[in-house]
């Protein structure tokens, strides 16, 4: 009967008033594939939503024309145009449809609430220590209007509910697609809580230049996609490729996500929206509360510091020899310190009230003041993420030339701005070598993932430096003088000092393992001691490490020396060199230089 | 043995790397302020992924049904409704704001009251034993005095 009568209203009103024409060729515009999320197949589209709810034909997910020729009909009735004002908007600027959505109560109320004042792209940085996260996340705010700040505006991110999975479940799943994306809406006063102040991430906002009416798009469509759920590829349809879907769909003219169809790193997400003119206006900053912490410790004259460890260490809050300024600074910290620790778990509720209360007691009696905010630097602006490098150098008298190519995406010596000082992470790297003596082309390493993370320790914060990695190395044994191919493990742990700002010594404890055909016994384990030093003076680089490994066979004892130097030439291009050697007993010795041309892009 | 090695290089790799591309997917209403919440223990970095974390045991006895916090997860309500949802979720960050006069969460306060934020910032300093009788204080309490401080 509703077909029917649909059918009936067909005939009578808004195709008749538009020519057919029109409404194919509008089905094959960019504004109407973006607005459905439409993606290109061999034979046609296909729509990254999949609930039939999303569409209004029952063959709207495969056909753009269809589902436009069904919502033509149903929004002229008045149906359905309350759950997708983006679009009853965009045909009704186009001429398909007339009317207005003043009377959907609901929609009208989620508008009031949000009061929508602009967009704001959001990077969220890594994890303390965890430099495999520094390829960050990327989520969304729309600006409020509201009187206050913009705690009182709303975020949204695209991201999955897994419910208990965790572990390797949860990544085999992610990986191939085996959960539901859908975007979410919250205060941004919660997205600032967990980010800020409970994974002590930094969060960057990058104000859009938007139009008014492209920012009530937005708000429009991000309203019509609250129930869609898309199928979420960890590496690729991801939160942030949905972003720059949401940007396309608004603006169709932008081009940003067609690069995009192996990998998506956020970071990169984030670059290629800050690379188009004059889309991104102002950019701020919000540190973490573990950023503010550091930054309030290190602006500390010797007194104050005093003061500090007085406070935390013995709850003893008496800084009668301090300035009033001197004390404020002493206890504020002092307060976001046992914040840290509490929402870290390692304080107990009582005793973070207790002491946290008698902080903030002291600290009212004293006159108001302004924060001094740490400053950061913008990580839009750091390298490029994927890596290449040529270079030659000579390898036990052999010279050889020799390139490595890395899609991400920074190693130790790499510039650091916008990164972390002290932090690599080198993913699938490839070195081939050529060797011209021997006429031979080698695979000389390939690394799955290799990280370094040197964390310098203070009196107030004790983390641990490690590196891991995963990799096949070239290797040469010299009881058959065969050279081949080696599995190798290592995972390291242990501390750093820092003598400077730029300026660290570290020691670890390595575990070592290699396996292939070309070892005695096929494989080896063995534990190595690890000293180093690491300097950055931004523009030269330098990473010294001594490392003598104990291990199950002779193959692997040796006595490692490794020095890596780079010469910044700007942010994304260096000059290195390179210095390795390896002694053990059996005068089995290599010795390796190297100078190479990297290039970040 | 050379596959068992690759597959554990590539789950090693992305157990790693996945904090990045991934997902949170944090719960509509109170996960801000869990410290004066009584609620224990940290939100795991790990990818387990919890949807609308209610606090069931926290000590203020306020339901997230009293609060302004709406099930869409939009802020919605009127004044009281909107203070008592912000303190809710940031009365930490606001205990230090009003012991130090000032603040972003005394600005968005004053402007969810409409009221001038710097008099409100000297206001809620100079009553801060007032707002905060002790280290137990419920939201709801903080609601009410901070609302009777700003107009007085």
């Amino acid at each position: 009967m509703r077909r029917f009568s649909a059918l009936i209203f067909a005939l009578l009103f808004p195709l008749s008033a538009v020519a057919a024409a029109d409404v194919s060729e509008y089905a094959q515009s960019t504004q109407w594939l973006k607005m459905l999320h439409y993606q290109k197949t061999l034979g046609g589209h296909k729509g990254l939503v999949h609930d039939a709810e999303f569409y209004l034909s029952p063959e709207g997910r495969n056909n753009p024309e269809a589902e436009l020729k069904a919502e033509i009909v149903a929004f002229q009735k008045g149906e359905d145009k309350c759950r997708f004002p983006a679009r009853f908007n965009l045909l009704k600027e186009e001429g398909f449809i007339v009317g207005d959505l003043s009377d959907c109560t609901e929609y009208q109320e989620f508008l009031h609430d949000i009061r929508p004042a602009g967009i704001t792209l959001l990077f969220t940085d890594s994890y303390m220590n965890n430099p495999a996260s520094m390829f960050g996340h990327t989520l969304v705010r729309i600006d409020t209007a509201r009187k206050g700040t913009q705690m009182l505006a709303h975020g949204s991110n695209f991201g999955v509910t897994s419910g208990a999975d965790t572990g390797l479940p949860f990544i085999l799943k992610g990986l191939f697609g085996g959960y539901d994306g859908k975007y979410s809406l919250n205060p941004y006063w919660t997205i600032i809580n967990t980010y800020n102040n409970i994974e002590n991430r930094d969060i960057w906002e990058y104000k859009l230049n938007l139009t008014e009416e492209e920012q009530l798009k937005f708000v429009n469509h991000l309203y019509e996609m609250k129930e869609a759920r898309i199928q979420y590829f960890f590496l690729t349809k991801n939160c942030s490729y949905m972003i720059l879907e949401l940007l396309e769909a608004v603006r169709p003219s932008l081009d940003l996500s067609s690069q995009y169809n192996y990998y998506v790193i956020p970071m990169d997400t984030l670059k290629t929206v800050r690379e188009v003119p004059g889309l991104v206006g102002e950019i701020n900053y919000r540190p973490a509360r573990y950023t503010k912490i550091k930054h309030q410790l290190k602006q500390m004259n010797a007194k104050q510091y005093a003061a500090f460890l007085k406070g935390i260490n013995d709850h003893d809050y008496e800084m009668d020899e301090l300035s009033e300024v001197e004390q404020r600074q002493v206890l504020e910290t002092e307060y976001q310190y046992y914040q840290y620790r509490y929402t870290k778990g390692e304080m107990e509720l009582k005793e973070y009230r207790q002491n946290s209360f008698a902080v903030l007691r002291r600290r009212s009696a004293l006159e108001a003041a302004e924060e001094v905010k740490p400053e950061g630097f913008d990580p839009s602006l750091s390298h490029g993420s994927a890596q290449v490098s040529f270079g030659g150098g000579v390898y036990n008298h052999q010279s050889f030339e020799q390139i490595m190519i890395r899609p991400a995406y920074t190693s130790l010596t790499d510039n650091n701005e916008g990164l972390i000082r002290g932090a690599g992470v080198r993913v699938t790297e490839i070195i081939g070598r050529y060797y011209n003596q021997s006429h031979k082309l080698v695979l000389q390493r390939f690394t799955a993932l290799g990280i370094y993370s040197l964390v310098p320790i203070d009196r107030v914060f004790w983390p641990y430096s490690y590196k891991t990695d995963f990799s096949l190395v070239r290797e040469y044994n010299p009881q058959n003088e065969k050279e081949g191919t080696v599995g190798n493990i290592e995972f390291g742990i242990g501390k750093t000092l820092s003598l400077t700002d730029r300026i660290w010594l570290y020691g670890m404890l390595d575990f070592h393992g290699q396996y292939g055909g070309l070892i005695p016994d096929n494989y080896w384990l063995g534990v190595a001691p690890e000293i180093g030093a690491f300097a950055d003076f931004s523009l030269f680089r330098i990473h010294l490490a001594a490392e003598q490994t104990f291990a199950t066979s002779r193959f692997g004892k040796r006595l490692q020396f490794k020095v890596d130097t780079a010469v910044g030439i700007t942010k994304d291009l260096s000059l290195n060199f390179e210095y390795n050697a390896s002694h053990n007993k059996r005068g089995h010795n290599q010795q390796e230089w190297l100078t190479s041309l990297k290039m970040s892009f | 043995m050379k596959k068992i090695l690759g597959a554990a290089v590539i789950c090693a790799a992305m157990s790693l790397a996945t904090p990045a591309s991934a997902v949170d997917s944090t719960g509509g209403c109170g996960l801000g302020s869990m410290a004066w919440r009584g609620q224990s223990g940290i939100i795991p970095q790990s990818l387990a992924i919890t949807t609308n974390n209610t606090f069931a045991n926290n000590t203020f006895g306020i339901t997230s049904g009293t609060s302004g916090c709406d099930p869409n997860g939009r802020i919605t309500g009127g004044t009281g409704r909107m203070v008592l949802a912000f303190l809710e979720d940031n009365m930490e960050q606001f205990a230090m704001d009003a012991a130090s006069g000032n603040g972003e969460t005394i600005e968005t306060l004053a402007g969810i009251m409409n009221v001038d934020s710097a008099t409100l910032g000297k206001e809620v300093q100079k009553n801060f034993a007032y707002i905060f009788p002790n280290d137990n204080v419920e939201a709801l309490d903080v609601t009410i005095r901070v609302m009777e401080v700003a107009h007085a």
